[in-house]
Parts: C-alpha cells; sequence; structure tokens
C-alpha cells in the first residue's frame, strides 16, 4: 500500500525533538517507511535528526509518502502525533 | 587555585564590583565562585586516509563508541529518573533516539567503506553535513535543536578520544560555570552540590539545557559578556537568575543583601503545599524521619517550609565558604553554629565536623603538597588530626554551641575505631578546658560517625561501641566500594549508588547498627531520589537526610508506598546481579508513583 498526504503540523513548538521522537517510534513499530518533504527538501522519516533538520514549524504544511503493508494505519497515528496542539 | 582564592579576601575588599546585565535562562540567586572549564580545545578530530582490511575495524571503533555513549544516556537518564525530572528523562530519550538514527549510522558506516577515511574524520563531517541543514534556518528555535546535535556529536567524538574527559567534572564545591555555550548534557550531568549556577555568553530560553537548569532549580544566565571573566577564576560572583544580572566580586554588604534574597527566592511548589502539615507516613503505617541536609545559614531558614524534622547534616566548612567568616576563628563559628541551632528552635541538628580535604579546600589555604589522588588523601577526620590547633578550636566552639539545643556532631572519613576514640578524648580535653576558663558550655555532645569508608561499614558493631549513631553518606561509600573516582568522567557509567555491592554493604551495616541499638540514617544524595526512597525504607532505613528542595517530593512518594512491600523489593534488589537491574526492578514498582510526584 502506498499513501502520499499533506500533514499541517500542529504541535505548537512545531516539530520539534519530541513529536519528531513519536514519528520515529511509530514508524520503527510499523512495517512501513515514510518520506517528508517539506520546504523543497525530502528526508528520510525514519530519522529523528534529518525531522529535525527540517525545522517545521507550527503550521507548516508537510507532504509525507508513505509505503508498506501498514501504510493506512501508520499514517493516521503520525497525523495524530503531529495534531496534539499541547506538544 | 590556591593564591586566587587567596587574593578574594582582598579584592572583596578593594576592588570595584562589576555588574553585567544578561538574559534570565533560570530563576533563583547563587553565591559562588568563578570556575572557567577549560576552554574544550575543539575536540581535535584526526584525519587520516586507511586500507580496505581497515574498515572493519573503524566500522567497530563507530559503534563501540555509540555504544558508550548511549551507556552513558542511560544512566544519566536513570539519575534523572531518580530525580524525578520527567521532563529531562524526555530530552535524554531524544538524544538516544538520535543515537540510533538509521539515516546517521549508514551515512557513517557507508562512507567508512567508500572513501576509507577514519571514524573520527567521517563522523564529524556527517554531523556537519546535518549541521548545515539546520543552520540556514532562521528560527531561533530550531537553531537550539542544533545545540543538541552537537551535543551527541561531542559525545561520541569523546569516545573516540584514547582519553575522553568532561570539563564540568573537575568543578569544585560552590562553582559558578563561566563559559561560552552549555549543553543539555552539561546540565544534566551536574552536580548540584557543586555547580551552583550557570553564567554563559550565548544560550537561549527554549535550549535544553535551560530548560533542564530551570527543572534542577540552577539559576543560569545568557548573553553575558564573559571576556572579563577570564581574569577572574576563583573570585567570588553572584548569579541573579531572576533579574539577569551577575555581579562580579561584590561587596560585603551585596553578598549579605542576596543572601537574604537568594532565601526568599526559595519558594515551594504551591502543590507540595497540602503536603506540610502530613507526616512522612507510608500507606500501612510506618514512619520514616525525614531531615534535611544543608550549607548555609538562608537554607536552614527555609526548613520550615519544606516541612522537614530537623538537619540530618549541616555540611559545616560550607557556612563559610561564603569566604566573609574566618573559619580558623573560635568566634566566628561559635557564632555561626549558634545562629544555625537557634532557627531549629529545639528541633535535632547534626553539625558534621569539618569535612576540608579531597575537593575542599579552606578559602585562601595553599596546599602544601599536592596530593595525586585528594579524594583517597589527607580528608575529613584525618585532616583535622594533622591540624591538632584547628580542631580545638572547632570543637571548642560546637561544645559552646551545644547549650543553644539539640546539637548531634558528625565525624566525616572514619575509617577506623581509633579516629573515633581520639575524637572522644580530644572532646573530653576540650570540656574540661572550658570549664577551667568558666566558659559555658555542653560537657558532652552526642557523636555519631559518618559511614562512607567500607571498613568502617564492616566494622559497624565495633565502632557501635564508641559512637551513639550513624550516618551512611552514600556519595563516597559509592566511589570507595566500586573503586571509582566521583569525579571522573566515566561516572555516569560506573557510579551508581544502587549497584548490588553498594546495597548489600549498606544492608550489612543496617542490620549490625540496629542489633547493637544504635539509629542509623542515611544522608547521601541517593537518599533525596525520590525513586530511591523505598528502597532505603525496605533495607531498614528510618531516617533520610534531603536536599530541602526535594523534601516534599520524597515525603510523597513514602505516602504512597507500603514499607511491606518496600521490604519486598529491597530483598528482590538485593539479589540482584546488576545496577540496571535493580533500576528497572524500582523502575517497573514505582514509576507510576513518581510520575504524581514530580
Amino acid at each position: 500500500m502506498k499513501y502520499t498526504q499533506e500533514i499541517i503540523v500542529k504541535t505548537s513548538l512545531g516539530l520539534h525533538a519530541r513529536p519528531a521522537m513519536e514519528v520515529v517510534q511509530i514508524l520503527q513499530r510499523s512495517q512501513s517507511k515514510a518520506r517528508i518533504t517539506y520546504d523543497q527538501r525530502t528526508i528520510d522519516a525514519q530519522s529523528i535528526i534529518s525531522l529535525l533538520s527540517l525545522a517545521a514549524p507550527c503550521g507548516a504544511v508537510l507532504t509525507l509518502a508513505i509505503e508498506g503493508k501498514d501504510a493506512k494505519a501508520t499514517l493516521l497515528k503520525i497525523v495524530m502525533a503531529l495534531s496534539k496542539p499541547s506538544e | 587555585m590556591n593564591t586566587s582564592s587567596l587574593s578574594i579576601y582582598s579584592s572583596t575588599e578593594k576592588s570595584e564590583e562589576l555588574v553585567f546585565q544578561g538574559t534570565s535562562l533560570s530563576d533563583g540567586v547563587a553565591i559562588g565562585i568563578v570556575f572557567l572549564p577549560k576552554e574544550k580545545e575543539e575536540i581535535e578530530v584526526p584525519k587520516f586516509a586507511i586500507t580496505a582490511d581497515q574498515i572493519d575495524r573503524e566500522i567497530d571503533r563507530y559503534r563501540k563508541a555509540v555504544a558508550l555513549s548511549r551507556a552513558d544516556l542511560e544512566h544519566l537518564q536513570c539519575s534523572l529518573a531518580g530525580e524525578g525530572l520527567q521532563e529531562a528523562v524526555s530530552i535524554i530519550r531524544a538524544h538516544l533516539e538520535m543515537l540510533r538514527d538509521p539515516v546517521l549510522t549508514d551515512e557513517v558506516e557507508g562512507k567508512i567503506r567508500r572513501e576509507l577515511f577514519n571514524t573520527e574524520s567521517v563522523f564529524r563531517t556527517t554531523m556537519q553535513e546535518f549541521l548545515v541543514q539546520f543552520s540556514h534556518k532562521a528560527d531561533a528555535f530550531f537553531q537550539q535543536r542544533l545545540v543538541d546535535v552537537m551535543d551527541i556529536s561531542k559525545r561520541v567524538l569523546g569516545h573516540l578520544r584514547k582519553d575522553p574527559k568532561r570539563a564540568l567534572q573537575e568543578a569544585p564545591v560552590n562553582s559558578v560555570v563561566v563559559v561560552d555555550e552549555i549543553d543539555a548534557s552539561m546540565t544534566a550531568s551536574v552536580q548540584t552540590r557543586c555547580i551552583v549556577a550557570f553564567v554563559t555568553a550565548r544560550g537561549a530560553t527554549g535550549s535544553h539545557a535551560a530548560l533542564i537548569a530551570r527543572s534542577r532549580g540552577i539559576p543560569y544566565i545568557g548573553n553575558i559578556d564573559i571576556e572579563p571573566f577570564h581574569r577572574a577564576k576563583g573570585q567570588l560572583i553572584i548569579v541573579d537568575g531572576t533579574a539577569g544580572k551577575v555581579i562580579l566580586s561584590p561587596k560585603k554588604e551585596t553578598v549579605i543583601r542576596y543572601r537574604k534574597k537568594q532565601y526568599r527566592s526559595m519558594r515551594m511548589q504551591e502543590h507540595f503545599e497540602p503536603l506540610l502539615g502530613l507526616p512522612a507516613e507510608t500507606s500501612d503505617g510506618h514512619q520514616i524521619a525525614l531531615l534535611a541536609n544543608v550549607g548555609t545559614i538562608e537554607e536552614i531558614a527555609m526548613l520550615s517550609k519544606v516541612g522537614a524534622e530537623g538537619i540530618g547534616l549541616l555540611r559545616s566548612e560550607l557556612l563559610f565558604s561564603d569566604l566573609i567568616h574566618d573559619p580558623l576563628s573560635e568566634d566566628a563559628q561559635f557564632k555561626l553554629f549558634t545562629k544555625a541551632i537557634f532557627q531549629l528552635q529545639g528541633k535535632p541538628i547534626v553539625i558534621r565536623l569539618f569535612d576540608f580535604g579531597g575537593d575542599k579546600r579552606i578559602p585562601g589555604e595553599t596546599s602544601r603538597n599536592e596530593e595525586a589522588n585528594p579524594l583517597l588523601g589527607c580528608r575529613g577526620v584525618r585532616y583535622l588530626f594533622r591540624r591538632p590547633k584547628m580542631l580545638r578550636t572547632h570543637l571548642r566552639a560546637l561544645l559552646r554551641a551545644g547549650v543553644s539545643g539539640d546539637l548531634r556532631l558528625l565525624v566525616p572519613m572514619v575509617s577506623d575505631l581509633a579516629e573515633m576514640r581520639q575524637i572522644r578524648e580530644i572532646m573530653e580535653e576540650v570540656s574540661e578546658e572550658l570549664s577551667k576558663e568558666g566558659i559555658p558550655h555542653r560537657i558532652k555532645l552526642p557523636i555519631g560517625c559518618m559511614l562512607e569508608v567500607p571498613s568502617a561499614l564492616l566494622l559497624t558493631d565495633a565502632l557501635a561501641s564508641v559512637c551513639d549513631f550513624f550516618s551512611l553518606g552514600t556519595n563516597d561509600l559509592t566511589q570507595y566500594v566500586l573503586g571509582i573516582d566521583r569525579m571522573n568522567s566515566n561516572r555516569e557509567v560506573f557510579y551508581q549508588p544502587i549497584h548490588p555491592g553498594v546495597l548489600r554493604l549498606i544492608r550489612f551495616a543496617i542490620l549490625e547498627a540496629k542489633r547493637h541499638g544504635r539509629s542509623i540514617s542515611v544522608c547521601g544524595e541517593i537518599a533525596s531520589q525520590p525513586l530511591f526512597a523505598p528502597l532505603l525504607m525496605g533495607l531498614g532505613v528510618n531516617e533520610l537526610s534531603i536536599i530541602p528542595r526535594h523534601l516534599p517530593m520524597v515525603k510523597k512518594m513514602i505516602r504512597g508506598s507500603a514499607v511491606t512491600e518496600a521490604v519486598c523489593v529491597a530483598r528482590e534488589a538485593l539479589a540482584c546481579k546488576e545496577a540496571s537491574q535493580v533500576y528497572q526492578l524500582l523502575m517497573s514498582t514505582y514509576s507510576g508513583s513518581l510520575e504524581n510526584s514530580s
């Protein structure tokens, strides 16, 4: 299964250490691989350093391309992780 | 260091005080001595070509350095969790995640294979490539994440060197660290006893270093021009974290004003207030006495705010670290001790005899002979025996002050029976001397023995005949039992107060003390960590002496646990083979209560 979807970062400090860590951990537990494109750069979403280097602030629109057996479920979890405003 | 500390006396008298304005990154007031960590000579990274048959060796070196870095961080995480600092724990978790980053690993290992260069140069280039991606982003908040990446980078490079050494571990007691920039692992790994504040040229509120400093209550000021401080090593300095002000070589009046301010700024978190009037009683009705570890008169004044039942450890030498009072004068000592005892209003106060030597020197004293191993050298009671005049003056002041309340004395660094006997004899002589001179004093004071040298613990039964109580000093004990210098750069890996070896020895001493009807308390840092409180309780300790700020958290932990369960947990801990197993055992049993208490 393969999906591409736009995600808006809603965590109030943007894609900082804690949500980035969550994304990485979600992917570690899944059987899917994901890439994220933002500001004309595409990175491996399994890499926390790459995620942080995007420096995506709150409100940033990321393009997530995900592929794998559980792609859809994983995609949902990532969207949830990036939607918690209190983080 | 000694020549510069000599000059402090003169500088406080004559030279102008200098005030610097910076940005407040963590609140609170600290008064200490300027400490300049050795400019970490921008870790030199050798670069050389390797041959194809060396590839595996280089990759192996990389993996080992990462594994060692992980071990550092895991231990750091353990001690932060022990202190109940959940936020700091999650930062370290992010660092651990970075070390596991698959892109990083692939890049480094791939490059070693393709480009045939040594590990450290390849690793450094890879990290620099990541940094370039960060640094063209303008957002100040994300710029701070760059510091985290560099932090990790330094850690791994440190382990690739033959002699890894971290700068802050050399800081003496009461240091104010003045440096270009600090990172999260620096703030997380400092011992609050040694480092009282940070002053940096850079730094931002959003940095992880600032966050950890705030959660540990260490004042921190950024954006200060640190150039003038380079000539101020060892000078007195005041850090007003609330106002963002730094005062170098302050006048006496300024120091006194800030001492008062320091006391006022020690407020307790509101959600602990309901706990104040409640006893430290377990859910099954077992009472634990919670006392405080203090080093300044101002800290004593705040004890009623945290609900301490007395003082379990007054580090007498620290009362004199403000360089105003002379530790060699009987009257100065008498006044300060009396002031301290009065504030207790009849509650017990344990004053530890001067514990100079090791990492603590008398202000202004030039060292006679540098010891190769000061922590194994002439310190504590040994130091006092070598200075008979000073010891007598000290005991005179204490016996005189003893009339004001429930004073007890504690002898540090006892390794043998003769030392306790000798202290008793000298105390009797001094008491007679005072009687002859007609000076009011207590004829006799209860004398306790600090259990921190393994031989003393093994002799607990014998020592019980020459002392009135025991106090377990787990900080030094841990280093002596495990054979690791607690200032060592690898401390995080090996220095573990919950090591089963340490626990078994502690257990032995507790049983022996009780068998001989002597009370035994714990005053090491282990007692201040909420996670470890039930373990100590289960080992049979009824009295803990704690950093005042941690007292409410520990109380909450005790109130949430049962002694029956704690005894089972302690029994299991004693059967563990490694410190990490003990840690996991405690986490699995008590992490729930920990979340509630932080």
